[in-house]
Protein backbone atom coordinates (compact mmCIF):
# COMPACT_ATOMS: atom_id res chain seq x y z
CA UNK A 1 0.00 0.00 0.00
CA UNK A 2 1.26 3.47 -0.83
CA UNK A 3 1.67 6.14 1.82
CA UNK A 4 -0.58 9.11 1.05
CA UNK A 5 -0.10 12.52 2.70
CA UNK A 6 -2.37 15.55 2.52
CA UNK A 7 -1.32 19.17 3.17
CA UNK A 8 -3.13 22.46 3.66
CA UNK A 9 -6.86 22.81 3.07
CA UNK A 10 -6.96 19.38 1.44
CA UNK A 11 -5.97 17.75 4.73
CA UNK A 12 -8.55 19.85 6.57
CA UNK A 13 -11.31 18.77 4.19
CA UNK A 14 -10.31 15.11 4.49
CA UNK A 15 -9.89 15.20 8.26
CA UNK A 16 -6.64 13.22 8.05
CA UNK A 17 -3.08 13.95 6.96
CA UNK A 18 -1.51 10.54 6.37
CA UNK A 19 -2.82 7.09 5.44
CA UNK A 20 -1.79 3.88 3.70
CA UNK A 21 -4.05 3.29 0.73
CA UNK A 22 -4.50 0.66 -1.95
CA UNK A 23 -4.10 1.75 -5.55
CA UNK A 24 -1.98 0.82 -8.56
CA UNK A 25 -2.48 4.15 -10.35
CA UNK A 26 -2.75 7.80 -9.37
CA UNK A 27 -6.45 7.69 -10.26
CA UNK A 28 -7.04 4.75 -7.90
CA UNK A 29 -5.08 6.47 -5.13
CA UNK A 30 -7.15 9.64 -5.55
CA UNK A 31 -10.39 7.63 -5.47
CA UNK A 32 -9.27 5.78 -2.34
CA UNK A 33 -8.23 9.07 -0.68
CA UNK A 34 -11.51 10.81 -1.54
CA UNK A 35 -13.56 7.87 -0.27
CA UNK A 36 -16.69 9.15 -2.00
CA UNK A 37 -16.30 12.74 -0.78
CA UNK A 38 -17.02 14.78 -3.92
CA UNK A 39 -15.52 17.99 -2.53
CA UNK A 40 -12.29 16.24 -1.61
CA UNK A 41 -12.23 14.49 -5.01
CA UNK A 42 -12.52 17.90 -6.71
CA UNK A 43 -9.58 19.24 -4.72
CA UNK A 44 -7.41 16.20 -5.43
CA UNK A 45 -8.17 16.58 -9.13
CA UNK A 46 -7.73 20.36 -9.30
CA UNK A 47 -5.10 21.74 -11.63
CA UNK A 48 -3.61 23.98 -8.90
CA UNK A 49 -3.17 21.11 -6.44
CA UNK A 50 0.43 20.04 -5.92
CA UNK A 51 0.97 16.33 -6.58
CA UNK A 52 4.26 15.19 -5.06
CA UNK A 53 5.49 11.68 -5.84
CA UNK A 54 8.40 10.47 -3.70
CA UNK A 55 9.31 14.05 -2.73
CA UNK A 56 9.34 15.26 -6.36
CA UNK A 57 6.72 17.59 -7.75
CA UNK A 58 4.80 15.98 -10.62
CA UNK A 59 3.92 18.50 -13.33
CA UNK A 60 0.26 18.72 -14.32
CA UNK A 61 1.06 17.34 -17.77
CA UNK A 62 2.53 14.15 -16.28
CA UNK A 63 -0.08 13.36 -13.68
CA UNK A 64 -2.66 11.40 -15.60
CA UNK A 65 -4.91 9.05 -13.69
CA UNK A 66 -3.02 6.18 -15.36
CA UNK A 67 0.29 7.13 -13.72
CA UNK A 68 1.53 3.89 -12.09
CA UNK A 69 1.92 3.92 -8.30
CA UNK A 70 3.98 1.23 -6.57
CA UNK A 71 3.24 -0.01 -3.05
CA UNK A 72 6.49 1.55 -1.79
CA UNK A 73 5.66 4.97 -3.23
CA UNK A 74 4.74 8.03 -1.22
CA UNK A 75 2.14 10.30 -2.81
CA UNK A 76 1.33 13.73 -1.40
CA UNK A 77 -1.37 16.21 -2.34
CA UNK A 78 -1.10 19.83 -1.26
CA UNK A 79 -3.20 22.91 -1.79
CA UNK A 80 -1.43 25.82 -3.58
CA UNK A 81 1.31 27.49 -1.52
CA UNK A 82 2.22 31.17 -1.15
CA UNK A 83 0.91 34.23 0.64
CA UNK A 84 1.08 35.25 4.27
CA UNK B 1 22.40 26.16 3.10
CA UNK B 2 18.76 25.46 3.83
CA UNK B 3 17.30 24.31 7.13
CA UNK B 4 13.77 23.86 8.35
CA UNK B 5 13.08 23.52 12.05
CA UNK B 6 10.21 23.40 14.52
CA UNK B 7 12.38 25.16 17.11
CA UNK B 8 12.26 28.94 17.74
CA UNK B 9 14.75 30.96 15.68
CA UNK B 10 17.40 33.12 17.32
CA UNK B 11 18.07 35.57 14.49
CA UNK B 12 20.90 37.34 16.34
CA UNK B 13 22.76 34.08 16.98
CA UNK B 14 22.22 32.91 13.39
CA UNK B 15 23.60 36.20 12.06
CA UNK B 16 26.58 36.13 14.42
CA UNK B 17 27.49 32.59 13.35
CA UNK B 18 26.99 33.42 9.67
CA UNK B 19 29.37 36.39 9.89
CA UNK B 20 32.12 34.47 11.67
CA UNK B 21 35.53 34.02 9.94
CA UNK B 22 34.61 35.78 6.71
CA UNK B 23 37.86 37.41 5.64
CA UNK B 24 36.87 37.94 1.99
CA UNK B 25 33.33 39.16 2.63
CA UNK B 26 32.47 42.84 2.39
CA UNK B 27 28.72 42.60 2.88
CA UNK B 28 26.24 40.45 4.75
CA UNK B 29 22.56 41.21 4.24
CA UNK B 30 20.07 39.49 6.51
CA UNK B 31 16.29 39.36 6.66
CA UNK B 32 14.11 38.18 9.53
CA UNK B 33 10.42 37.59 8.88
CA UNK B 34 8.09 37.85 11.89
CA UNK B 35 4.54 36.60 12.34
CA UNK B 36 2.02 39.45 12.33
CA UNK B 37 -0.72 39.77 14.93
CA UNK B 38 -3.20 41.14 12.40
CA UNK B 39 -4.18 40.17 8.89
CA UNK B 40 -6.49 42.80 7.45
CA UNK B 41 -9.27 43.10 10.04
CA UNK B 42 -8.55 39.73 11.59
CA UNK B 43 -6.69 39.19 14.85
CA UNK B 44 -4.22 36.32 14.79
CA UNK B 45 -3.15 34.37 17.85
CA UNK B 46 -1.08 31.69 16.16
CA UNK B 47 0.34 31.06 12.73
CA UNK B 48 0.81 27.37 11.93
CA UNK B 49 2.96 26.24 9.05
CA UNK B 50 2.81 22.73 7.68
CA UNK B 51 5.95 21.54 5.91
CA UNK B 52 6.79 18.37 4.03
CA UNK B 53 10.29 17.49 5.26
CA UNK B 54 12.39 16.11 2.42
CA UNK B 55 10.37 17.95 -0.21
CA UNK B 56 10.23 21.43 1.34
CA UNK B 57 14.04 21.62 1.64
CA UNK B 58 14.47 20.31 -1.91
CA UNK B 59 12.38 23.15 -3.36
CA UNK B 60 14.17 25.73 -1.20
CA UNK B 61 17.58 24.34 -2.23
CA UNK B 62 16.67 24.75 -5.90
CA UNK B 63 15.76 28.40 -5.21
CA UNK B 64 19.06 28.91 -3.38
CA UNK B 65 20.98 27.34 -6.29
CA UNK B 66 19.16 29.71 -8.65
CA UNK B 67 20.23 32.70 -6.51
CA UNK B 68 23.85 31.53 -6.40
CA UNK B 69 23.90 31.16 -10.19
CA UNK B 70 22.32 34.56 -10.71
CA UNK B 71 24.16 36.84 -8.29
CA UNK B 72 27.82 37.19 -7.35
CA UNK B 73 27.48 35.94 -3.81
CA UNK B 74 29.73 33.86 -1.61
CA UNK B 75 27.25 32.16 0.66
CA UNK B 76 23.59 31.99 1.59
CA UNK B 77 21.69 30.64 4.57
CA UNK B 78 17.95 30.25 5.03
CA UNK B 79 16.37 28.84 8.17
CA UNK B 80 12.60 28.44 8.05
CA UNK B 81 10.51 27.55 11.06
CA UNK B 82 7.39 25.41 10.85
CA UNK B 83 4.73 24.15 13.25
CA UNK B 84 2.79 26.54 15.53
CA UNK B 85 4.43 29.99 15.80
CA UNK B 86 3.36 32.73 18.21
CA UNK B 87 2.73 36.30 17.09
CA UNK B 88 5.88 38.40 16.90
CA UNK B 89 8.21 35.41 16.64
CA UNK B 90 10.65 34.91 13.75
CA UNK B 91 9.39 32.55 11.07
CA UNK B 92 12.27 32.86 8.60
CA UNK B 93 15.88 34.03 8.68
CA UNK B 94 17.83 34.63 5.49
CA UNK B 95 21.44 35.81 5.21
CA UNK B 96 23.59 36.37 2.14
CA UNK B 97 27.33 37.08 2.04
CA UNK B 98 29.09 38.76 -0.87
CA UNK B 99 32.23 40.74 -1.59
CA UNK B 100 30.09 43.84 -2.22
CA UNK B 101 26.72 44.98 -0.94
CA UNK B 102 24.62 45.20 -4.12
CA UNK B 103 24.53 41.48 -5.01
CA UNK B 104 23.96 40.66 -1.34
CA UNK B 105 20.88 42.93 -1.19
CA UNK B 106 19.55 41.64 -4.50
CA UNK B 107 20.08 37.97 -3.69
CA UNK B 108 18.36 38.31 -0.31
CA UNK B 109 15.40 40.04 -2.00
CA UNK B 110 15.28 37.36 -4.70
CA UNK B 111 15.40 34.55 -2.15
CA UNK B 112 12.57 36.01 -0.10
CA UNK B 113 10.31 36.64 -3.10
CA UNK B 114 10.79 33.06 -4.25
CA UNK B 115 10.55 31.40 -0.85
CA UNK B 116 7.36 33.34 -0.17
CA UNK B 117 5.72 32.18 -3.36
CA UNK B 118 7.17 28.75 -4.07
CA UNK B 119 8.49 27.18 -0.86
CA UNK B 120 6.04 24.45 0.14
CA UNK B 121 4.71 25.64 3.47
CA UNK B 122 0.98 25.55 4.07
CA UNK B 123 0.04 28.44 6.35
CA UNK B 124 -2.92 28.64 8.68
CA UNK B 125 -4.00 31.51 10.90
CA UNK B 126 -5.95 30.86 14.10
CA UNK B 127 -7.61 33.61 16.08
CA UNK B 128 -10.86 34.72 17.76
CA UNK B 129 -12.61 34.74 14.38
CA UNK B 130 -11.64 31.13 13.71
CA UNK B 131 -9.27 29.38 11.36
CA UNK B 132 -8.18 30.54 7.92
CA UNK B 133 -5.78 28.97 5.43
CA UNK B 134 -3.63 31.52 3.64
CA UNK B 135 -3.93 31.44 -0.13
CA UNK B 136 -1.49 32.82 -2.69
CA UNK B 137 -2.01 36.56 -3.31
CA UNK B 138 -1.67 38.47 -6.57
CA UNK B 139 1.02 40.58 -4.91
CA UNK B 140 3.20 37.49 -4.44
CA UNK B 141 3.04 36.72 -8.14
CA UNK B 142 3.77 40.36 -8.98
CA UNK B 143 6.83 40.20 -6.70
CA UNK B 144 8.02 37.11 -8.55
CA UNK B 145 7.38 38.60 -11.99
CA UNK B 146 9.83 41.38 -11.14
CA UNK B 147 12.71 38.91 -11.42
CA UNK B 148 11.58 37.56 -14.79
CA UNK B 149 11.63 41.08 -16.19
CA UNK B 150 15.08 41.71 -14.78
CA UNK B 151 16.73 38.52 -16.06
CA UNK B 152 20.29 39.46 -17.00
Amino acid sequence: MAVVKLFGTIGDIAGWSEAKLEGATLGEIKAAAAGGDARLADHLDHRSTLVILNATLTPFSLRSDDLPIRPEDEVAFGSPVGGG
Amino acid sequence: MIRITRDPLDAAALLRDFCRDRLDTGAVVSFTGLTRGRSGDRTIDTLTLEAYPGFTERVMEAIEADARARFEIQDALAVHRWGPIGVGEPVIFVAVAAAHRRPAFEAADFLMDHFKTRAPFWKREDGPEGRRWIEPRDQDHNDLARWAEETP
